[in-house]
């Protein structure tokens, strides 16, 4: 379609520069002048094409190409739409997307009402993956859903089963698995209650939410892993 | 050499069309393998002769084409499917499903997990955990219980557990290779042998039971 148009006006030039060259010779060899015909409308037409300039250089300017005809609105419009999901689409599987949040269990991190949580699909399947870090996946319970929770046990550590004060039993997390925990332990419900979580399901990992506030530019407020150094306290020790 | 870099240079805008259009042409191709179709190979030998029944012997394999589309919505008995292997992320399996949450597998003693595949093999890690079933195997709310049509060459829930519904990927739709079984559908006519008992309560309730369940 911009090739066609294009091709055209690189005809409509040349031959508006053959029809200015037959007409001079024409001028030269009579005295009248030549009879309008067909190809005078081309000529008016043709004014604003490319010309090459006398010259044999060729500027920086002259590699700009007129925009395509009126007429091929809604081909191009369709072509530059396709591009656009396919590169939508790439983005947000293999870069980044921005996801809304509802929910208590996660609370102090990420707020009840809606926050918008920049995701980073780098991670998924469990990817470079650590203790600490705020993950999203596919509910293993309820398929179709997703839920974000914070990473307690990768392969091989041992984690508390139940809440620290209802129990004492640990298990070591297999192969392929991960241990998740909500910020809100009275109200998440998470590995405690559906066990362990094939990586498999992983679908990224949550950067932070995106805040603003008012007409500010939104910001990314970075999530922390949360780990702490242990301590000891000297005074436990007799 | 500068004759062929200013014929290059002639060309220059036939070759932008042809490396922007393979471009974009290859992000179609992912959009879709992604979200609608995609086609894999079975390269193990768990779904003999159901599929892939020469891969052992002369290492030609099925190629199926896969429904990617809400793929672990409506997942029935029987259905083929492609799922990501729980004990390993970034790998793939193809098993039939036996049963899904509510209903009971009653395990069939050859598909007992032992060393090496042999019917009287020793006992392996996996073993143990098949033992604790008794026999019987409820799946849980959420969850398939998958097996491979070859019981003697199969890891499949015997081995891992039952797996959970959000893992499964794809469906089987037909097979795409070798051409003269294009279209085909070899798995429906296999009736797998192990036995399961329907849901008898609700599957619902159970999901509401988990969630009444506090930390």
């Amino acid at each position: 379609m911009l090739r066609s148009s294009l091709t055209r006006l690189r005809i409509n030039r040349d031959a508006s520069i053959l029809l200015r060259l037959v007409q001079r010779s024409r001028l030269a060899s009579s005295k009248t002048p030549p009879k309008p015909n067909a190809f005078d409308f081309h000529q008016k037409r043709t004014s604003e094409t490319i010309v090459p300039p006398a010259s044999s250089q060729w500027t920086l300017s002259s590699f700009v190409r007129p925009l395509p005809d009126l007429g091929r609105i809604p081909s191009n419009v369709a072509a530059y739409l396709f591009c656009a999901c396919i590169a939508f689409h790439i983005f947000s599987e293999y870069g980044f997307v921005l996801e809304g949040a509802y929910g208590i269990s996660m609370l102090p991190t990420i707020a009840s009402d809606g926050d918008w949580l920049w995701i980073s699909k780098y991670y998924r399947r469990g990817r470079d993956l650590k203790v600490g870090d705020v993950v999203s996946f596919r509910h293993p319970i309820r398929p179709g859903e997703y839920a974000v929770k914070r990473i307690i046990g990768m392969p091989g550590d041992f984690v508390l089963r139940d809440t620290p004060e209802k129990g004492h039993m640990m298990m070591q997390v297999p192969n392929g698995h991960c241990w998740l925990v909500g910020d809100n332990l009275t109200y998440s419900r998470d590995s405690r209650m559906f066990g362990m979580l094939p990586l498999a399901l992983i679908t990224g990992k949550v950067l932070g939410p995106v805040r603003w506030s008012g007409w500010t530019i939104p910001y990314l407020e970075k999530l922390e892993h949360g780990l702490q150094p242990a301590v000891l306290d000297d005074g436990d020790v007799e | 050499m500068s004759t062929l870099l200013r014929q290059i240079y002639g060309y220059r805008r036939g070759l932008w069309y042809v490396v922007s259009g393979s471009l974009w042409g290859l992000g179609a191709a992912g959009f879709i393998n992604d979200n609608f179709l995609e086609i894999s190979a079975i390269v193990g030998p768990s779904m003999t002769p159901t599929l892939s029944p020469d891969v052992e012997a002369t290492g030609a394999c099925d190629h199926l084409a896969w429904n990617k589309w809400d793929a672990c919505s409506n997942v029935r008995r029987g259905d083929v499917v492609l799922f990501g292997i729980p004990s390993r992320p970034e790998d793939t399996a193809v098993k039939r499903v036996i049963a899904v949450e509510g209903e009971t597998v009653i395990l069939n003693p050859n598909r007992r997990p032992r060393k090496g595949y042999t019917k009287n093999g020793p006992d392996v890690h996996e073993s143990r955990s098949w033992d604790a079933w008794e026999g019987r195997a409820k799946v849980p709310p959420g969850h398939v219980w998958v097996e491979g049509d070859n019981w003697r060459k199969s890891k499949d829930s015997n081995w891992s557990g039952p797996i959970s519904r959000s893992l499964i990927l794809g469906k089987a739709v037909c097979v795409v290779r070798p051409v003269k079984r294009f279209g085909l559908r070899p798995w429906e006519q296999y009736k797998s042998r192990t036995k399961v008992l329907r849901a008898q309560i609700d599957t619902r309730s159970d999901v509401e039971a988990l969630d009444a369940m506090g930390p």
